[in-house]
């Protein structure tokens, strides 16, 4: 497999006069690979922020119609997404937006259901997990430029909204 | 001494980037990583350079070439003509979309041999695929002629065509969707790989710009699935500082290679020049020549410290997957030859006459003129 993809990602160049197989260009390009070489030195504390950020969600939602994700003993989870299930989502998301805090909703189609997928026929799956938590995602900010304060702030303002 | 008469010189062509990190700069502040305002300016300045209506800016030309085909519907069981004297990314974009790779032989300017290609053509050809090989161009209007007569699409190959023209008009406006590649040794390059499509085909327009993008219509919404070719901005920044200079690269490249064609004559018929037709303004990507003994000219060459080179020795056809897909040796005699003849010269812009002159002497010197 090393072999292939090596071979393949690079036109199945064996040496510069010599191809294998007729492959494509799918290289990442050096001016990138430099600056992920420096990203990955950060990578660790970015991390780092964003799993405290989402201990500090925990900290201080207090509502039970948010269900936070759990990360199994054997999962190290590092919250590209922080993706919860809210009950009233989008009400929710409307009162956080009115508020000045942008939460992101990944996805409220599930690939299934999109025209796409009624085009080649997929869509005829009854898959009624998907669709149900399709409706109720909803990611809150908690990238490692936060500060506590603002987790509070937002904490606040959905404790309040469920309180209503 | 090393390297007389480099052929790499991109440790010029990027020795100064400070208006590409300005422009950088603002990208950076901006966060418009993808796609965005970076992109479309490049795109709408290269459509008017190139006078085509729609253009997309792709990771890079293979890429292109396989937008193109995939945008035509082009698939397995269909059969897509070209020339077996290209680079591999040719033969790839087509393999890559499942199609069967139907080749043909060179003419003597190196480029697709137009006689060759009605006898190729059966009910599952759905395309032809001319390349501007070296930055020459192909006779398109043969090409169209035949597309028309069979009602098959020509999809230019144009990786090697930015700036080249046939009476002034640019390759990739000839087929019905075009590639061209920004690879750092093109003649529009970026710092990495690029590449980009363009069209006049408003339908196919459409298409190719959801599908670069995931088929996506907005962020929540998709049309079809697609994928992800686009062009960074960081890169189209690039393209796009390099796209004012474009014509002076062009300008100089010209006047070297005539230097060249000027000097190199007179050792007919050791060395033969391809014809130079009325109207073709070429690039010179690639400034090649047919040259008896070639193997000890480019020895001797590089001994001198001339970077010569070599496109390519072995044609597609012989490759190891065009053996498997049944070609064998004879099957494109012209190409064959010019494998075995053909030698690359530097003639780069930063060139200068004493390199050129020192070159062409060697040559000279070789052939005991």
């Amino acid at each position: 497999m090393y072999e292939k993809i090596k071979l393949y990602r690079n036109h199945g160049i064996k040496s510069r006069d010599n191809v294998t197989i007729f492959g494509v260009n799918s290289r990442l390009d050096s001016l990138n690979a430099e600056i992920l070489s420096f990203r990955l030195t950060r990578l660790e504390n970015i991390i780092r922020k964003r799993r405290k950020n989402v201990m500090l969600y925990k900290k201080y939602l207090k509502t039970d119609k948010v269900n936070l994700p759990v990360e199994n003993k054997e999962n190290f989870d590092p919250y590209v997404m922080f993706i919860t299930q809210c009950k009233d989502r989008d009400k929710l998301h409307k009162y956080l937006n009115s508020k000045n805090v942008q939460s992101l909703i990944y996805y409220g189609t599930p690939l299934h259901l999109h025209v796409a997928s009624k085009n080649i026929g997929l869509n005829k799956f009854k898959l009624p997990n998907a669709t149900k938590i399709a409706s109720r995602v909803l990611s809150f900010p908690h990238h490692q430029y936060l500060k506590e304060s603002q987790i509070k702030h937002v904490c606040k303002l959905i404790n309040k909204f469920y309180e209503e | 001494m090393k390297n007389k008469v480099p052929y790499n010189y991109l440790p010029f062509e990027f020795s100064n980037y400070k208006k590409i990190s300005i422009k950088w700069d603002k990208l950076i502040k901006s966060s418009e990583f993808t796609l965005g305002t970076f992109m479309e300016e490049f795109e709408n300045n290269f459509k008017k350079y190139i006078k085509a209506k729609y253009c997309f800016g792709t990771n890079n030309g293979t890429d292109a070439l396989i937008l193109c085909l995939k945008s035509l519907g082009i698939k397995k069981g269909d059969e897509v003509i070209t020339v077996c004297n290209s680079f591999y990314a040719t033969a790839g974009a087509i393999h890559a979309v499942g199609a069967k790779i139907v080749f043909v032989d060179s003419d003597d300017r190196y480029q697709i041999n137009t006689s060759q290609i009605e006898k190729k053509i059966n009910k599952r050809t759905k395309a032809i695929i001319p390349v501007h090989w070296g930055g020459a161009s192909p006779l398109m209007k043969n090409i169209i002629k035949i597309a028309n007569k069979y009602k098959i699409h020509v999809i230019e190959d144009a990786c090697m065509g930015i700036g080249a023209s046939i009476y002034k008009k640019s390759p990739g406006t000839f087929g019905i969707v075009n590639a061209f590649s920004m690879h750092p040794l093109k003649s529009l390059n970026v710092m990495g790989d690029g590449g980009i499509v363009a069209t006049n085909n408003t339908k196919i327009a459409n298409w190719i710009r959801k599908y670069r993008n995931h088929g996506m219509i907005n962020r929540d919404n998709i049309d079809f699935w697609g994928v992800n070719y686009r062009l960074q901005p960081l890169q189209a920044i690039v393209a796009n500082e390099n796209l004012k200079k474009i014509d002076s690269v062009i300008k100089k490249r010209n006047k070297n290679a005539s230097f060249l064609d000027e000097h190199l004559k007179i050792l007919q018929p050791k060395v033969i020049l391809p014809k130079r037709l009325k109207g073709y303004m070429e690039t010179f990507a690639l400034y090649m020549i047919i040259c008896e003994k070639r193997d000890k000219l480019i020895k001797y060459l590089v001994q001198n410290n001339i970077e010569a080179k070599i496109h390519y020795p072995i044609p597609l056809h012989l490759q190891k997957p065009g053996l498997k897909n049944g070609y064998k040796k004879g099957d494109f005699p012209i190409a064959e030859q010019q494998a075995k003849k053909l030698i690359t010269l530097p003639v780069h812009q930063y060139l200068n006459k004493n390199q050129l002159l020192y070159m062409v002497n060697k040559i000279k010197q070789f052939y005991n003129y």
